[in-house]
């Protein structure tokens, strides 16, 4: 119950997590010759972990309900709880390409950083006012 | 399993600050000269590599290389360290390249700094998730 109530945003920051590992692996081989920088599509993680998020405001309870787990659409599926963990590590595409094959841009990868962890930071402020809300709800104040 | 953020960043630093070393050593050097070519200073430059290959991981320094580039060969009969012939061997070393590489590496360690700052802070705030 209480791992629905976070679901959303508790995968988000496992994702959010993952991709700060990623972004500071791309920085940290910045000057390694042949290194190929790697990202995850967050927008399809979310929308696999978490499907009807794509749709419009009105699907909103249906989309609580089947938070966490990968829509099955026929009987003979099997059904998954799946985690952002999994979430698919994709080459970038370079938008400059340079001598020794290495495809870290710095600073953009520095600004995804820098995005990532405020974004983390707003997932992470999302569950604490959601675990204040309860804790306030218990306690009936 | 891949390596931790800490580790990652730790590792950039450490293979960054190595590249550093070795520019202070060859700027150093520049000017160091030699009575045989086999003895003259040869500029130094680390090789970096992926941990992992096909995982997320930081970075590991492979070696040291010399550079093969020419020594520098100077008629300077008058010197003590002269030869027969009155040729001393300086080093290989390129200033502007060493200065540029050195620009680069502190860039490099800088943002590794940053992201290390960035990343305990966020494991701060996590802590203390609920609260």
């Amino acid at each position: 119950m209480i791992d629905q109530f976070l679901a959303t945003h508790a995968n988000a920051l496992q994702t959010r997590a993952r991709r700060t590992q990623i972004l500071a692996s791309n920085i940290a081989n910045a000057d390694t010759p042949n290194y190929k920088a790697r990202d995850i599509a967050f927008a399809e993680v979310l929308r696999d972990v978490n499907p009807g998020s794509a749709a419009s405001a009105h699907h909103s309870k249906a989309m609580a309900l089947s938070v966490g787990s990968l829509a099955t659409t026929n009987s003979r599926h099997i059904g998954t709880n799946a985690t952002s963990n999994h979430a698919q590590v994709m080459y970038r595409q370079p938008q400059q390409a340079s001598l020794d094959g290495n495809t870290v841009d710095k600073d953009l990868e520095q600004a995804r950083f820098a995005e990532n962890a405020v974004r983390y930071q707003a997932s992470l402020e999302f569950i604490n006012s959601r675990v204040s809300g309860l804790i306030r709800t218990l306690r009936g104040e | 399993m891949s390596s931790s953020i800490f580790d990652i960043a730790g590792s950039a630093m450490r293979a960054q600050n190595l590249r550093l070393n070795a520019t202070a050593s060859n700027l150093a050097n520049a000017n160091s000269v030699s009575a045989t070519e086999e003895g003259a200073y040869r500029a130094r430059h680390p090789v970096f590599s992926a941990m992992l290959k096909n995982e997320i991981g930081g970075v590991e320094t492979l070696g040291v290389v010399e550079s093969k580039r020419e020594v520098n060969k100077r008629h300077e009969p008058d010197h003590p360290l002269a030869n027969e012939e009155g040729y001393v061997f300086g080093s290989n070393v390129d200033n502007v390249e060493e200065m540029a590489n050195m620009m680069s590496a502190s860039r490099s360690y800088q943002s590794n700094v940053n992201l290390l700052a960035t990343v305990r802070q966020l494991m701060l705030q996590t802590l203390k998730m609920g609260k």
